[in-house]
Protein backbone atom coordinates (compact mmCIF):
# COMPACT_ATOMS: atom_id res chain seq x y z
CA UNK A 1 0.00 0.00 0.00
CA UNK A 2 2.74 2.49 0.69
CA UNK A 3 4.38 2.19 -2.48
CA UNK A 4 0.59 3.19 -4.24
CA UNK A 5 0.81 6.06 -1.94
CA UNK A 6 4.63 7.24 -2.98
CA UNK A 7 3.17 6.63 -6.83
CA UNK A 8 -0.14 8.88 -5.69
CA UNK A 9 2.07 12.07 -4.35
CA UNK A 10 4.87 11.52 -6.59
CA UNK A 11 3.28 13.95 -8.96
CA UNK A 12 4.23 16.49 -6.63
CA UNK A 13 8.02 16.24 -6.33
CA UNK A 14 7.93 17.77 -10.25
CA UNK A 15 7.72 21.83 -8.80
CA UNK A 16 10.53 23.52 -10.75
CA UNK A 17 13.45 24.48 -8.68
CA UNK A 18 13.86 28.04 -9.87
CA UNK A 19 17.08 28.82 -12.01
CA UNK A 20 20.22 30.07 -10.56
CA UNK A 21 18.90 28.72 -6.83
CA UNK A 22 22.15 26.92 -6.61
CA UNK A 23 24.55 29.79 -7.20
CA UNK A 24 22.20 32.07 -5.28
CA UNK A 25 22.55 29.93 -2.47
CA UNK A 26 26.41 29.55 -2.35
CA UNK A 27 26.70 32.71 -3.49
CA UNK A 28 25.02 33.60 0.13
CA UNK A 29 27.16 31.30 1.76
CA UNK A 30 30.57 33.03 0.83
CA UNK A 31 29.02 36.27 2.10
CA UNK A 32 28.32 35.34 5.16
CA UNK A 33 31.47 33.05 5.65
CA UNK A 34 33.49 36.10 4.34
CA UNK A 35 31.91 38.32 6.98
CA UNK A 36 32.69 35.72 9.41
CA UNK A 37 36.40 35.67 8.64
CA UNK A 38 36.89 39.11 8.61
CA UNK A 39 35.17 39.68 11.70
CA UNK A 40 37.11 36.89 13.35
CA UNK A 41 40.42 37.98 11.69
CA UNK A 42 40.01 41.14 12.98
CA UNK A 43 39.29 40.07 16.83
CA UNK A 44 42.34 37.54 16.71
CA UNK A 45 44.78 40.02 14.99
CA UNK A 46 43.62 42.45 18.13
CA UNK A 47 44.23 39.69 20.66
CA UNK A 48 47.57 38.66 19.17
CA UNK A 49 48.79 41.99 19.43
CA UNK A 50 47.59 42.70 22.40
CA UNK A 51 49.57 39.22 24.08
CA UNK A 52 52.50 39.94 22.07
CA UNK A 53 52.81 43.36 23.63
CA UNK A 54 52.11 42.03 27.08
CA UNK A 55 54.70 39.11 26.62
CA UNK A 56 57.62 41.31 26.62
CA UNK A 57 57.00 42.94 30.28
CA UNK A 58 55.76 39.96 32.09
CA UNK A 59 58.86 38.02 30.70
CA UNK A 60 61.12 40.68 32.19
CA UNK A 61 58.69 40.37 35.37
CA UNK A 62 59.92 36.61 35.44
CA UNK A 63 63.04 37.18 34.70
CA UNK A 64 63.53 39.53 37.40
CA UNK A 65 61.29 37.83 40.19
CA UNK A 66 63.60 34.66 39.58
CA UNK A 67 66.55 36.70 40.39
CA UNK A 68 65.10 38.35 43.25
CA UNK A 69 63.95 34.91 45.01
CA UNK A 70 66.68 33.44 45.14
CA UNK A 71 65.86 30.93 42.71
CA UNK A 72 69.02 30.96 40.65
CA UNK A 73 71.39 31.32 43.69
CA UNK A 74 70.03 28.08 44.72
CA UNK A 75 70.23 26.46 41.47
CA UNK A 76 73.59 26.82 40.71
CA UNK A 77 74.35 25.19 44.08
CA UNK A 78 73.77 21.73 41.71
CA UNK A 79 77.44 22.93 39.75
CA UNK A 80 79.21 23.64 42.94
CA UNK A 81 78.10 22.01 46.05
CA UNK A 82 76.65 19.05 43.89
CA UNK A 83 77.46 16.52 46.70
CA UNK A 84 75.89 18.29 49.52
CA UNK A 85 72.86 18.64 47.15
CA UNK A 86 72.24 15.11 46.58
CA UNK A 87 72.80 14.43 50.00
CA UNK A 88 69.88 17.01 51.04
CA UNK A 89 68.14 16.87 47.57
CA UNK A 90 64.21 17.10 49.46
CA UNK A 91 65.38 19.78 51.45
CA UNK A 92 66.93 21.07 48.12
CA UNK A 93 63.89 20.79 45.86
CA UNK A 94 61.89 22.35 48.52
CA UNK A 95 64.03 25.60 48.41
CA UNK A 96 63.75 25.92 44.93
CA UNK A 97 59.82 25.09 44.69
CA UNK A 98 59.32 27.77 47.40
CA UNK A 99 61.90 30.36 45.37
CA UNK A 100 60.05 29.78 42.08
CA UNK A 101 57.90 33.09 41.39
CA UNK A 102 54.84 30.34 39.92
CA UNK A 103 52.31 33.31 40.22
CA UNK A 104 54.53 35.10 37.63
CA UNK A 105 55.66 32.04 35.92
CA UNK A 106 51.88 31.25 35.00
CA UNK A 107 50.92 34.51 33.48
CA UNK A 108 53.76 34.04 31.05
CA UNK A 109 52.40 30.62 30.20
CA UNK A 110 49.40 32.27 29.80
CA UNK A 111 50.03 35.21 27.64
CA UNK A 112 52.37 32.69 25.15
CA UNK A 113 49.32 30.32 24.77
CA UNK A 114 47.04 33.36 23.98
CA UNK A 115 49.40 34.27 21.65
CA UNK A 116 49.39 30.70 19.78
CA UNK A 117 46.27 30.16 19.87
CA UNK A 118 44.93 33.45 18.47
CA UNK A 119 47.52 33.56 15.76
CA UNK A 120 46.45 30.04 14.90
CA UNK A 121 42.70 31.27 14.11
CA UNK A 122 43.92 34.52 12.69
CA UNK A 123 45.69 31.91 10.13
CA UNK A 124 42.68 29.93 9.75
CA UNK A 125 40.34 33.31 9.24
CA UNK A 126 42.63 34.39 6.35
CA UNK A 127 42.73 31.02 4.71
CA UNK A 128 38.92 31.43 5.02
CA UNK A 129 38.78 34.83 3.50
CA UNK A 130 41.27 33.87 1.00
CA UNK A 131 39.77 30.62 -0.41
CA UNK A 132 36.63 31.06 -2.91
CA UNK A 133 33.79 28.27 -2.88
CA UNK A 134 31.46 30.67 -5.39
CA UNK A 135 32.77 30.67 -8.59
CA UNK A 136 30.13 32.44 -10.98
CA UNK A 137 29.88 31.86 -14.79
CA UNK B 1 25.11 4.10 3.28
CA UNK B 2 24.00 7.66 2.55
CA UNK B 3 24.57 8.85 5.81
CA UNK B 4 27.63 7.64 5.47
CA UNK B 5 28.84 10.09 2.74
CA UNK B 6 26.94 13.03 4.33
CA UNK B 7 28.93 12.43 7.93
CA UNK B 8 31.93 12.29 5.17
CA UNK B 9 31.05 15.23 3.53
CA UNK B 10 30.52 17.24 6.83
CA UNK B 11 33.46 16.05 8.33
CA UNK B 12 35.76 17.06 5.34
CA UNK B 13 34.06 20.71 5.34
CA UNK B 14 34.88 20.82 9.20
CA UNK B 15 38.62 19.62 8.53
CA UNK B 16 38.88 22.98 6.39
CA UNK B 17 38.08 21.11 3.18
CA UNK B 18 35.49 24.41 1.98
CA UNK B 19 34.43 22.76 -1.16
CA UNK B 20 32.58 20.22 1.10
CA UNK B 21 29.65 22.56 1.53
CA UNK B 22 29.48 23.36 -1.91
CA UNK B 23 28.61 19.44 -2.28
CA UNK B 24 26.34 19.38 0.71
CA UNK B 25 24.79 22.37 -1.12
CA UNK B 26 24.31 20.63 -4.75
CA UNK B 27 23.26 17.45 -2.87
CA UNK B 28 20.12 18.57 -1.04
CA UNK B 29 18.92 21.99 -2.23
CA UNK B 30 16.70 20.58 -4.78
CA UNK B 31 15.00 18.38 -2.20
CA UNK B 32 15.06 21.45 0.43
CA UNK B 33 13.45 23.51 -1.86
CA UNK B 34 10.57 21.45 -2.82
CA UNK B 35 9.91 20.01 0.96
CA UNK B 36 10.08 24.33 1.36
CA UNK B 37 7.64 25.10 -1.50
CA UNK B 38 4.45 22.59 -0.48
CA UNK B 39 4.80 22.92 3.02
CA UNK B 40 4.22 26.78 2.88
CA UNK B 41 1.85 26.29 0.45
CA UNK B 42 3.38 27.27 -3.51
CA UNK B 43 4.44 30.82 -1.77
CA UNK B 44 7.03 32.31 -3.43
CA UNK B 45 9.11 32.72 -0.89
CA UNK B 46 10.31 29.07 -0.95
CA UNK B 47 13.25 29.93 -3.37
CA UNK B 48 14.68 32.53 0.39
CA UNK B 49 13.66 30.54 2.57
CA UNK B 50 16.00 27.74 1.18
CA UNK B 51 18.91 30.27 0.77
CA UNK B 52 18.43 30.86 4.63
CA UNK B 53 17.89 27.30 5.60
CA UNK B 54 21.38 26.47 4.13
CA UNK B 55 22.71 29.59 5.91
CA UNK B 56 21.25 28.33 9.34
CA UNK B 57 23.15 24.54 8.12
CA UNK B 58 26.22 26.48 7.76
CA UNK B 59 26.39 28.53 10.81
CA UNK B 60 24.75 25.42 12.91
CA UNK B 61 26.88 21.99 11.14
CA UNK B 62 29.26 21.95 14.58
CA UNK B 63 26.68 21.10 16.25
CA UNK B 64 25.29 18.53 14.16
CA UNK B 65 25.27 14.68 16.48
CA UNK B 66 27.02 12.42 13.97
CA UNK B 67 24.99 9.60 15.50
CA UNK B 68 21.89 10.78 13.79
CA UNK B 69 20.87 11.19 10.12
CA UNK B 70 22.17 14.06 8.59
CA UNK B 71 19.15 14.00 6.14
CA UNK B 72 16.45 14.45 9.19
CA UNK B 73 19.15 17.39 11.01
CA UNK B 74 18.28 19.32 7.87
CA UNK B 75 14.76 18.53 7.02
CA UNK B 76 14.35 19.60 11.13
CA UNK B 77 15.92 22.81 10.36
CA UNK B 78 14.46 23.20 6.99
CA UNK B 79 11.20 22.46 8.92
CA UNK B 80 11.51 24.84 11.59
CA UNK B 81 12.56 27.64 8.84
CA UNK B 82 9.20 27.11 7.49
CA UNK B 83 6.78 27.27 10.84
CA UNK B 84 9.00 30.04 11.27
CA UNK B 85 8.24 32.00 8.61
CA UNK B 86 4.33 30.78 8.48
CA UNK B 87 3.95 32.50 12.11
CA UNK B 88 5.51 35.88 10.91
CA UNK B 89 2.27 35.69 7.98
CA UNK B 90 0.24 34.65 10.58
CA UNK B 91 -1.56 32.66 8.55
CA UNK B 92 -0.07 28.75 10.03
CA UNK B 93 -2.92 27.29 11.35
CA UNK B 94 -1.33 24.60 13.62
CA UNK B 95 -4.51 23.91 15.99
CA UNK B 96 -7.54 24.95 14.27
CA UNK B 97 -9.25 21.92 15.20
CA UNK B 98 -7.68 21.32 18.50
CA UNK B 99 -9.22 22.35 22.02
CA UNK B 100 -7.06 23.60 24.78
CA UNK B 101 -6.38 19.95 26.14
CA UNK B 102 -4.67 19.14 22.95
CA UNK B 103 -7.50 17.03 21.24
CA UNK B 104 -8.06 17.42 17.71
CA UNK B 105 -11.90 17.57 17.36
CA UNK B 106 -11.75 16.64 13.57
CA UNK B 107 -9.99 13.31 14.49
CA UNK B 108 -12.32 12.18 16.56
CA UNK B 109 -15.19 12.84 14.50
CA UNK B 110 -13.22 10.45 11.52
CA UNK B 111 -13.81 7.14 10.92
CA UNK B 112 -10.69 4.80 11.56
CA UNK B 113 -10.82 3.15 8.26
CA UNK B 114 -8.02 3.71 6.17
CA UNK B 115 -8.40 4.78 2.16
CA UNK B 116 -6.61 3.13 -0.36
CA UNK B 117 -4.32 4.85 -2.64
CA UNK B 118 -6.44 4.12 -5.52
CA UNK B 119 -9.61 4.89 -3.59
CA UNK B 120 -8.43 8.49 -3.16
CA UNK B 121 -6.37 8.67 -6.16
CA UNK B 122 -9.68 7.53 -8.58
CA UNK B 123 -10.83 11.03 -7.34
CA UNK B 124 -8.51 13.38 -8.63
CA UNK B 125 -7.73 14.54 -11.53
CA UNK B 126 -4.35 15.42 -11.34
CA UNK B 127 -1.33 16.44 -9.66
CA UNK B 128 -2.47 20.15 -9.48
CA UNK B 129 -6.22 18.80 -7.72
CA UNK B 130 -3.62 16.39 -5.13
CA UNK B 131 -1.49 19.91 -3.81
CA UNK B 132 -4.69 21.63 -3.00
CA UNK B 133 -6.26 19.18 -1.47
CA UNK B 134 -2.67 18.52 0.50
CA UNK B 135 -2.35 22.10 1.18
CA UNK B 136 -6.01 21.91 2.59
CA UNK B 137 -4.66 19.49 5.52
CA UNK B 138 -4.12 20.99 8.67
CA UNK B 139 0.10 21.33 8.79
CA UNK B 140 0.48 18.22 11.42
CA UNK B 141 -0.72 15.78 9.06
CA UNK B 142 0.68 17.44 5.79
CA UNK B 143 3.93 17.86 7.19
CA UNK B 144 3.66 13.69 7.70
CA UNK B 145 2.38 13.01 4.07
CA UNK B 146 4.99 15.11 2.44
CA UNK B 147 7.87 13.46 4.45
CA UNK B 148 6.75 10.05 3.79
CA UNK B 149 5.96 10.33 0.98
CA UNK B 150 7.78 12.93 -0.89
CA UNK B 151 11.01 12.49 1.41
CA UNK B 152 10.39 8.92 1.55
CA UNK B 153 11.29 8.66 4.84
CA UNK B 154 10.10 5.83 7.21
CA UNK B 155 8.19 6.53 10.58
CA UNK B 156 11.55 6.60 12.59
CA UNK B 157 13.01 9.48 10.86
CA UNK B 158 10.07 11.27 10.69
CA UNK B 159 9.33 11.13 14.29
CA UNK B 160 12.74 12.50 14.93
CA UNK B 161 12.01 15.48 12.09
CA UNK B 162 8.91 16.29 13.88
CA UNK B 163 10.13 15.69 17.64
CA UNK B 164 6.87 13.75 18.08
CA UNK B 165 6.63 9.87 19.58
CA UNK B 166 6.63 7.92 16.12
CA UNK B 167 3.14 5.93 17.42
CA UNK B 168 2.07 9.66 17.20
CA UNK B 169 3.15 9.76 13.60
CA UNK B 170 2.19 6.96 12.64
CA UNK B 171 -1.37 7.61 13.61
CA UNK B 172 -0.84 11.15 12.01
CA UNK B 173 -0.18 9.60 8.88
CA UNK B 174 -3.30 7.37 9.04
CA UNK B 175 -5.41 10.35 9.77
CA UNK B 176 -4.39 12.58 7.27
CA UNK B 177 -4.96 9.94 4.74
CA UNK B 178 -8.57 9.66 5.94
CA UNK B 179 -8.79 13.17 5.88
CA UNK B 180 -7.46 13.47 2.50
CA UNK B 181 -10.09 11.09 1.26
CA UNK B 182 -13.00 13.08 3.50
CA UNK B 183 -11.97 16.86 1.78
CA UNK B 184 -11.68 14.80 -1.97
CA UNK B 185 -15.31 13.28 -0.87
CA UNK B 186 -16.96 17.21 0.03
CA UNK B 187 -14.95 19.09 -2.55
CA UNK B 188 -17.17 16.95 -5.25
CA UNK B 189 -19.99 19.26 -4.33
CA UNK B 190 -18.66 22.28 -4.86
Amino acid sequence: MSKEFKHLFSGLEKQEVPLGLYDDIVFKLEKARIKKGRTGLLIQSILSITSLVAIFPVFMNVVERFSQSGFFQYLSLIFTDGEIVLSNWKIFVSSLLESAPFYEVTILLVAIFVLLESLKFAFRNFKMIQYRIYQPN
Amino acid sequence: MENENDIKLVSNYLNGEEDALKEIVQKYYKTIYRFLFNYIGGSPESADLTQEVFLKIWKKIKKYDKRHSFKTWIFTIARNTAIDFLRKKRNSVFSDFENVDGTNMLEENLSDDLPSASEVFSKIENAKKLKEELDRLPVIYKEVIMLKYQEEMDFGEISTVLKRPEETVKSQHRRALIMLRKNIDSSKFF
